[in-house]
C-alpha cells in the first residue's frame, strides 16, 4: 500500500512554513515597548498603569498573529514577484518583431505562461486555507480523498484529472 | 526618575526595538529576491521541484511543449510553492 503511494501518511505537507519562534520574540518586544513607553510617556498614572496591564496581552497577541501575517506578507511578496515575471515575459515578447518567425510560438508561450502563473497563485491561495482552515496538522490526501471538502478552492487539488 | 531607572528604560526599550525589528528585517531578507525574479522554481508539497518558468523562454523557439508539461504537473500538486532561481 504505501508503495503505490508515492509519499507514505506520515509525512507532513510542506506548507508555507509558520515562522512561530521569532514571532514569539517580537511578541516579547512589543510587549516590553509598550512597558517602556508607558514608563517614558508624560502621561496621568491611570493611563500609564493600563497600558503596563495591556502589555502582556499585546505581546502574545503579537506572538499569535504574527506567524499568519509573515505567511501572508510571504504569498503578497510572491504574487507579486509572479506578476513582474508575467509583466517580464509579455514585454519580451512584445520586442519580437511581429514579422519573426517565433512570433507565434512566443504568443502561445504568454498565454501558457499567464493560466499557468494563475494555476500557481491558486495552489499557492491553497496552502494559505490549508493553514488558516485546518491547520497544519492535515493528514496526506484528506483533500483528495475525504467526503468533503475542507475549504478553499478545489482548483489546485487533483480531484479530476485535467483532459 | 533617576539614572539608573533611565538607563534601564533606555536598554529595554534598545532590546524591545531589536527584537521587533530584528525578525522583520530577517523576513524581508529571506524575500530579497522573490519580489522580482528573473525565473522561478515550483515545488510541490514535499519540496520536490517540479519545474521551473523563466521569462526569457518565451523567445527561445525549442522546448514549446515543456511549459505545457509543466502547467500539467502544477494541476495535479495539492500545494504549490514558488520561490526566485
Amino acid at each position: 500500500m504505501s508503495q503505490s503511494r508515492p509519499r507514505s501518511p506520515q509525512v507532513q505537507p510542506q506548507q508555507a512554513p509558520l515562522r512561530g519562534n521569532l514571532s514569539k520574540v517580537t511578541g516579547a518586544g512589543s510587549g516590553t515597548g509598550l512597558v517602556v513607553l508607558a514608563e517614558a510617556l508624560p502621561i496621568n498614572p491611570v493611563t500609564r498603569l493600563a497600558l503596563q496591564l495591556l502589555a502582556p496581552w499585546l505581546a502574545i497577541g503579537v506572538a499569535l498573529v504574527g506567524p499568519y501575517f509573515s505567511t501572508f506578507v510571504v504569498l503578497q511578496v510572491k504574487y507579486f514577484g509572479l506578476m513582474h515575471l508575467l509583466k517580464r515575459a509579455k514585454y519580451l515578447e512584445a520586442s519580437i518583431p511581429a514579422s519573426a518567425p517565433n512570433k507565434a510560438v512566443a504568443q502561445a508561450k504568454v498565454a501558457e505562461m499567464e493560466t499557468l502563473i494563475g494555476d500557481v497563485i491558486t495552489a499557492m491561495a491553497h496552502t494559505w486555507s490549508g493553514i488558516t482552515v485546518s491547520g497544519p496538522g492535515l493528514p496526506q490526501g484528506a483533500l483528495r480523498s475525504g467526503p468533503s471538502e475542507v475549504g478553499g478552492p478545489n482548483q489546485g487539488g487533483g480531484i479530476t484529472p485535467h483532459s | 526618575m533617576g539614572n539608573n531607572e533611565i538607563a534601564l528604560l533606555v536598554l529595554f526599550g534598545l532590546a524591545s526595538a531589536a527584537a521587533i525589528v530584528g525578525p522583520s528585517l530577517r523576513l524581508l531578507w529571506t524575500l530579497r529576491k522573490d519580489a522580482f525574479p528573473r525565473a522561478v522554481v515550483i515545488k510541490d508539497q514535499n519540496g520536490a521541484v517540479i519545474g521551473t518558468l523563466s521569462a526569457e523562454s518565451v523567445q527561445q523557439t525549442d522546448n514549446e511543449n515543456d511549459l505545457v508539461r509543466l502547467h500539467e504537473r502544477v494541476r495535479r500538486s495539492e500545494h504549490v510553492s514558488v520561490e526566485a532561481a
